[in-house]
């Protein structure tokens, strides 16, 4: 009888206890529900307002047929549609809510879900921002990008683009599409025509007007970036460099000033990347952007039909291939550093008629940021040049593996260099 | 007990903010304005008096062994109750107040006074003490919640004072100027008092929390007077 009063008549008191409290709970939630239900359609309705300042009486209209749409509201006094649709931003999904007008227009764009960057991405949801779209149409011309924040922005445009096509649907009339973001244009701003070209190897190739060609490369940035940069590398008859634009990329904000004209400019008039800085905290995107020009080079000639490249160019930097050019014999080579296990250091070293180096160049980028990837430094490879086999610099203090693997593969381009000689 | 003397304990001799430092975290919290001062002090009322009935009734039928558990599911299922209805009636407050109305389930002062006082008296008494202490509580809070926002933010009830609302102390309006403020109220009343209110008596070993637990409280005392 102990046992019971000890153990099963506190249980069972809280038991009762529990459940009398719980049905107490149910009571009042219904009653209560109505009401708050009420009130926060009330409240959800005053946003929508916010964004079509003319419409009264939303009635939820069904959004499954409709891509990218998170739901859709009409008015009910026929001043059109408040649509609230979906992109992929910075920091995942990002939601914005439009109102369009009767005549396709937009009224007001509200940002709302988000997990853009505070002070970054998030100033898509600010005044300065959103007050550009009032008037628009379906088309969206002339709508900036926030600098710094070119992801969120796009997402944002992306968003506002989908709801237009939802509104197409909903309210059965044409929208047309956005203008695409004419890049040729920032190479050759003065060229009108471009006609397109087939060329194997780039991405896209356009021949624009009399000024000459330009070779949209496809290139790996940093290494957590979500998608290849598009690099449009403009060549001028004279076989140099006329511009440098990057396209399409999910570059990250820090990195915004290497693909700013500022930096690009530099390119111009250059027949290859060689000598020009990397952007300090942007390594792995101005590499990808020198691949790509590098890559561009390469194609160029047989393009414009110039087969004199300058004597001293390094060949491509993908897979092992030698060239021998004037007297240079250039081979990349592979070996494996600090990150063996992800991937290579690639090294493309020119050797000359002496057994000399003249040239090297090293893509570290899979080594560790800011230690392994100082091979790639001009301060590093400039050591290189001048030696012969079995000479070599000190390693970098700190990335002794990176530097081993940078001897390793010069060890091998001389060993590709003599068996050349030697056939 | 005198039933007089019951319903003013709870007001000045053992005001549960500002005698028995009860409470502190909504005082501090919600005080930043005098409306949601006064809101968060009656919605702990209601809670306080309903807990300590209930709990008063039951006093014979809880176990002690499970007598924590059943107290706080009591106090959350009126918090619950008042939550639901705020909501739907009183929207602006219910936003105001945010998450520090659920957090009156565990404000120590329904808790304590559920331990030191429902549990062993009886139901009218009971009721009586949550009056006292919930209009003692209010008070405190009116109190802080009127001076931070008149001088930390220059207005009475949202209402702008002429003078003061043009460069008010911010800092009053903030969580520093919370414990200022806190501080200098017991203060006062310590003088005012002449060190009557704040003498610590000492409560005994039942009427602190862990005493069930507690070494100390064999030996008749934790040597915390």
């Amino acid at each position: 009888m102990k046992a019971v009063k000890e153990f099963v008549v506190p249980a069972a008191v809280l038991t009762v206890i529990c459940l009398v409290v719980s049905a107490a709970l149910a009571g009042t939630y219904q009653l209560t529900e109505p009401v708050i239900e009420a009130a926060k359609r009330a409240e959800a309705d005053q946003s929508r307002v916010v964004v079509l300042p003319d419409g009264q009486n939303f009635e939820q209209v069904p959004a499954d047929g409709l891509e990218n749409i998170v739901e859709a509201y009409k008015a009910g006094n026929g001043a059109g549609y408040v649509i609230t649709g979906k992109a992929k931003g910075y920091g995942g999904d990002l939601q914005v809510m439009a109102g369009i007008t009767s005549d396709g227009k937009i009224a007001g764009v509200k940002l709302m879900d988000n997990n853009e960057t505070q002070g970054i991405g998030s100033k898509t949801g600010e005044d300065a921002y959103t007050s550009q779209y009032k008037g628009k149409d379906s088309t969206l011309d002339g709508v900036t990008t926030i600098s710094g924040a070119t992801i969120s922005s796009k997402a944002f445009q992306s968003a506002v683009t989908s709801i237009f096509q939802a509104y197409g649907s909903l309210a059965g009339v044409e929208v047309a599409a956005p203008e695409a973001e004419d890049y040729r244009v920032s190479v050759f701003p003065d060229v009108t025509d471009f006609t397109e070209v087939a060329v194997e190897g780039a991405k896209a190739a356009y021949k624009a007007g009399d000024a000459g060609y330009i070779l949209v490369m496809e290139s790996k940035g940093w290494e957590y970036a979500t998608s290849p940069m598009e690099v449009y590398v403009g060549v001028g008859n004279d076989g140099k460099i006329a511009g440098v634009v990057v396209g399409e990329n999910s570059e990250t904000p820090p990195v915004a000033d290497v693909l700013k004209p500022e930096y690009l400019s530099k390119y111009i008039g250059k027949d290859s990347p060689d000598g020009i800085d990397n952007v300090s905290g942007a390594s792995q995107t101005s590499l990808g952007i020198k691949k790509a020009v590098r890559a561009a080079m390469e194609l160029a000639p047989g393009l414009i039909g110039d087969a004199s490249a300058p004597a001293d160019a390094i060949g491509g930097a993908d897979g092992e291939t030698d060239i021998v050019v004037g007297d240079l014999f250039t081979v990349t080579t592979t070996a494996k550093g600090y990150r063996g296990a992800v991937g290579d250091v690639v090294v493309t070293v020119s050797i000359d008629a002496n057994g000399k180096i003249a040239a090297i160049e090293v893509d570290a980028s899979i080594e560790t940021v800011g230690v392994g990837s100082q091979a790639e430094d001009a301060a590093y490879t400039d050591s290189w040049k001048g030696l012969g086999e079995g000479e070599a610099p000190a390693a970098i203090s700190g990335a002794t593996m990176t530097s081993n693997a940078v001897q390793e593969a010069v060890a091998k381009a001389f060993a590709a260099y003599n068996a050349s000689k030697g056939a | 007990m005198n039933k007089l003397k019951i319903l003013t304990n709870g007001i000045i001799k053992e005001n549960p903010v500002l005698v028995l430092v009860l409470g502190t975290c909504p005082a501090l919290a919600v005080t930043n304005s005098t409306i949601n001062g006064v809101g968060m002090g009656l919605a702990a009322t209601f809670v306080l008096i309903c807990s300590n009935v209930v709990i008063s009734l039951l006093k014979k039928v809880i176990p002690d062994k499970v007598r924590i558990p059943c107290y706080i599911v009591i106090i959350a299922g009126f918090v619950t109750i008042v939550q639901l209805m705020m909501q739907a009636y009183m929207k602006s407050l219910y936003d105001a107040l945010g998450i520090f109305l659920s957090l009156i389930v565990v404000n120590c002062v329904i808790l304590g006074r559920a331990e030191m006082f429902a549990n062993k008296n009886s139901v009218y008494d009971s009721f009586l003490d949550g009056v006292g202490m919930g209009i003692g509580f209010t008070l405190a809070l009116f109190l802080m919640g009127a001076l931070r926002e008149i001088f930390g933010v220059g207005t009475f009830c949202n209402i702008p004072i002429p003078g003061l609302s043009s460069e008010p102390i911010a800092l009053l309006a903030q969580a520093p100027g919370g414990f200022f403020v806190y501080g200098f109220i017991i203060a006062i009343l310590n003088k005012v008092s002449n060190g009557k209110a704040v003498k610590r008596k000492s409560f005994g070993c039942e009427s602190c929390p862990s005493h069930a637990g507690c070494s100390g409280a064999l030996k008749g005392g934790c040597g915390r007077s």
